[in-house]
């Protein structure tokens, strides 16, 4: 959004993140000598699993993936696949070896879904091939870092940098089975058995930390590319009315044989489009009239 | 898997050791190595880049459209746990108040400039001359004149606009300064949401014109026009239509066989000579983590302004610095504050078809008048970008944000019906605007006593406060976007947005600031260490000040100025000839 900054723009103020917090991080501690960190994953101390969840947890899993991105008339997230998404990001180092890089960035330049254009600038018949359907390497330090978010601190020989400062980091996978643990244990009655209603307020009383990390994670599968592992059958973009990735075709097309640019008329890129596919509804102008005022902005049309 | 080593690997000894491959290296290394001058650059992170030195094919990168893979896991970000800084306003804050990411700039073969959305303008003669033009009216700010003017430096904007490719229209901003020629390339195609902004501009008196972006609007030097995709900023181009310096001006210098390029390879200090007047090698660690040194007669640092200032800081345990007599290493380090407006709209605008940003204005920036701390609208803001791109992945978490505040409650069947709607994503036209950072010598880099990277070494510290005179002019001018900005342009809500506690402008100036004063400046007019005899900077940690526009058109154009030097000195447009 922000063609400046290369992050995410604050839509509202954080309700975390207070100054108070980040005085935890005050501290004083000598400065580490370490030389480079083998992984302990490297030496097979990491166990290797071949299905990240238990049916149980899939269970779970699948009821608050749903209570993200319900179903209605377009498939919740449980079908659009949160889960298989999420279990190959926990699952990304399992099958990683010499000739089989880790499951954690697609490759490119193209996935295939669109074609090249041809000289007068309207779609070919001539379509690249998927290099988003094969992993790339990760060099040693990103390597680390995807390792430690994972599997946490013990990932590394000698722990992660700053543990002593900062704890000792939490993996993700450990953050998924403890979550989807407590949320099953205190669930009454069990997820599967709730109603729509009751669903919606036993998932804003889970641990805030998970609940994010379910909502966050639920997001990606439904709505990143395929290649990950969700967003079944592109029904995510579908029903957002996004339309993915568009190279190597884009939007304004050069046109060899006219020398300038020709428009795609199924995306205009510099006119307005035609018709809108689900216009804004009253309960939504509500909320962002609300959004707006917390930020002390301006409602122009009431 | 893209090689990690590019370029002649038959050569074994070198003229100049480039530390970095971003926008104040590339232009450095094709400066020498077309006159030459045997260069080997060093980069910290990975190269995404296969046939990066083959004359016979554009490269291929590994980039794509993949929001995964560049928004939500990071490709070519700085991992903030394996490379942490930490940050803090003042000393009276202790050690630091966070450790993370803080202002980073992506570690990998092309720099910062590989995935940022490029916007090109050029800084205005004012910008040259702060410290004249304000006459010491800021207090407790540290302003100074550049030691070059923009009349210097416009041969090699000139130059360095040709050699990466800018897209352009002369004449359209009012307040640019005097040009040698036209752009290398006319404007684009310019979105939808960039003619509704347009008119909503107009009406209230203000003038958009396209903005200058190393973007191909045709097709430039072997590579193609661009098309449009909408992942621009961010994300690494998949066709090499962003002109980053990886696949123009690095490129161009690998293809005369006098470079040499190594990935992966991290310099983690300068070997200096007893005196600490010349560099004798630099000591790295290499891809499999080996400890080596590698030799050249000169030296440049152009790993980005925190790095090169952390650097200096690493070479000298136990004293004040490489190049530090001046006590200025490290200091007036300066971002854009960056002052971000949103507006909403009932109509569609698709912003993610189209380039991230194609339009701009520069009122706000305007002309620096006689300066008033009690009136607001003296201090200078900077240019306003106009954008709209986003995708939903990002969308997502906006909305979970918002859902999750204790006014609301997350309730799928709101997520997703905001999701379908797309309010944020669908809808919005946002504007943000650049500001002078005042330099402050209290802004700095040290480094922290705890905190390490992922190999032992420590970490930067950045402390850093916003200064009145920035201030002054986000919170006088962020008003006017709203009322009567978006709402000329037609919005039905609009709202600046509040400020982040942590800096992540990705504009990151000073901290080895150039000057003819050894005693108030690190490096000389051509970017040469005062104390140090064959140590260079070339890129933005030069800068005295930081004006209201983009870096990046004026770090290659200095970059170009340095190297330029260093192959001619005291007549440097011979190499540009």
């Amino acid at each position: 959004m922000n063609g400046s900054n290369h992050r995410r723009l604050r839509v509202v103020p954080s309700d975390g993140h207070s100054r108070r917090d980040l005085l935890r991080y005050v501290g004083g501690l000598a400065v580490a000598t370490a030389i480079p960190f083998p992984f302990t994953g490297c030496d097979g101390s990491t166990p290797v699993q071949t299905g990240f969840f238990t049916d149980a947890e899939r269970s779970a899993l699948g009821v608050l993936a749903n209570a993200v991105i319900p179903p209605d008339d377009t498939p919740g997230g449980k079908d659009l696949g949160a889960i298989e998404y999420i279990e190959r990001l926990m699952t990304a180092f399992d099958n990683e070896n010499a000739t089989t890089p880790p499951a954690i960035f697609a490759g490119g330049p193209f996935s295939g879904r669109n074609p090249y254009p041809d000289e007068n600038g309207l779609p070919s018949t001539n379509y690249p091939p998927n290099s988003f359907a094969t992993y790339l390497y990760l060099d040693r330090v990103k390597e680390a870092g995807w390792r430690v978010l994972l599997f946490g601190s013990a990932a590394l020989t000698g722990g992660a940098p700053n543990d002593a400062l900062l704890g000792a980091v939490v993996g993700m996978r450990d953050q998924m089975k403890k979550g989807l643990a407590d949320a099953i244990a205190n669930a009454d009655p069990p997820l599967e058995k709730m109603s729509e209603d009751d669903l919606i307020v036993y998932f804003n009383m889970l641990e805030p930390t998970f609940r994010k990390l379910v909502i966050d994670l639920v997001s990606e599968g439904c709505f990143g590319p395929p290649e990950y592992g969700g967003n079944l059958n592109l029904a995510g973009w579908k029903l957002t009315h996004f339309e993915g990735d568009s190279q190597p075709l884009g939007y304004s097309i050069w046109s060899t044989a006219q020398n300038k640019y020709v428009e795609r008329p199924d995306a205009p890129m510099t006119t307005a489009t035609v018709t809108d596919p689900e216009p804004l509804s009253a309960d939504v102008i509500a909320l962002i009239d609300q959004v707006v005022s917390l930020l002390g902005g301006t409602v122009f049309q009431s | 898997m893209s090689t990690r080593i590019v370029g002649n690997t038959a050569l074994t000894t070198f003229d100049v050791l480039i530390i970095g491959s971003g926008a104040g290296a590339g232009p450095v290394a094709y400066m020498c190595a077309k006159n030459g001058l045997k260069v080997l650059v060093l980069e910290a992170g990975a190269n995404h880049f296969d046939h990066l030195d083959d004359p016979n094919q554009q490269p291929v990168p590994e980039h794509a459209n993949d929001e995964i893979k560049f928004q939500v896991r990071n490709f070519i970000d700085l991992d903030s746990r394996m490379d942490p800084r930490s940050w803090r306003t003042s000393d009276a804050d202790g050690l630091r108040l966070s450790v993370g990411a803080v202002n980073g700039l992506p570690k990998h073969v092309g720099g910062g400039m590989v995935h940022a959305d490029v916007k090109m303008p050029r800084f205005e003669t004012q910008d040259f001359m702060m410290n004249t033009l304000l006459a010491g009216k800021v207090q407790n700010a540290n302003f100074a004149d550049w030691p070059i003017s923009y009349a210097d430096l416009e041969p090699f904007y000139a130059y360095g606009e040709k050699a990466i490719g800018v897209q352009g229209k002369t004449g359209t901003n009012p307040f640019e300064s005097p040009r040698s020629g036209e752009y290398p390339m006319p404007p684009g195609l310019a979105m939808y949401l960039s003619s509704i902004a347009t008119q909503g501009l107009a009406k209230s008196g203000f003038t958009a014109f396209p903005y200058p972006t190393a973007v191909n609007s045709q097709p430039y030097d072997g590579r193609p026009a661009c098309n449009d995709c909408g992942y621009c900023s961010d994300y690494g181009c998949p066709i090499n239509a962003k002109g980053s310096c990886a696949v123009t001006m690095l490129r161009q210098a690998l293809l005369t066989n006098n470079c040499l390029l190594l990935a992966e390879t991290r310099v983690q200090k300068l070997v200096m000579n007893a005196a600490k007047d010349t560099v004798t090698a630099v000591e790295c660690v290499d891809p499999t983590g080996n400890v080596v040194q590698y030799t050249a007669s000169r030296y440049v640092l152009a790993a980005s302004p925190i790095e090169d200032a952390r650097l200096c800081l690493l070479s000298d345990v136990g004293g004040k610095g490489v190049g530090n007599s001046s006590d200025m290493v490290g200091r007036n380090l300066m971002f854009h504050l960056q002052t971000a407006s949103v507006g909403i709209f009932n109509e569609r605008l698709h912003g993610h078809r189209g380039r991230t940003v194609d339009t701009g204005f520069a009122d706000f920036r305007g002309k620096a008048v006689n300066y008033d701390a009690s009136n607001p609208s003296t201090a200078l803001g900077g240019i306003v970008e106009i954008s709209g791109s986003e995708r939903p992945v990002n969308e997502a978490s906006y909305y979970s944000e918002i859902l999750l505040r204790s006014q609301f409650k997350l309730d799928g069947r709101v997520f997703k019906k905001l999701l379908r709607q797309a309010p944020f994503r669908d809808r919005i036209i946002v504007m943000v605007m650049q500001a002078e950072d005042a330099p402050q010598a209290t802004n700095r880099v040290d480094l922290d006593p705890n905190v390490v990277d992922f190999f032992g070494t420590p970490s930067p510290r950045i402390t850093y406060k916003n200064h009145p005179y920035e201030l002054a002019a986000s919170d006088y001018r962020g008003p006017m976007m709203v009322d009567p900005i978006y709402k000329n342009m037609g919005a039905r809500w609009a709202a600046v947005t509040p400020r982040d506690d942590i800096p992540g402008s990705a504009h990151i100036m000073g901290t080895l600031r150039f000057g003819a004063d050894p005693a108030q400046s690190v490096c000389d007019a051509t970017g040469k260490f005062h104390d140090v005899q064959n140590l260079y900077c070339s890129d933005g940690a030069l800068f005295p000040t930081s004006s209201g526009y983009n870096p990046t058109m004026t770090i290659v154009a200095l970059a170009c100025w340095v190297g330029a030097n260093m192959v001619f000195p005291g007549s440097p447009t011979q190499a540009i000839q």
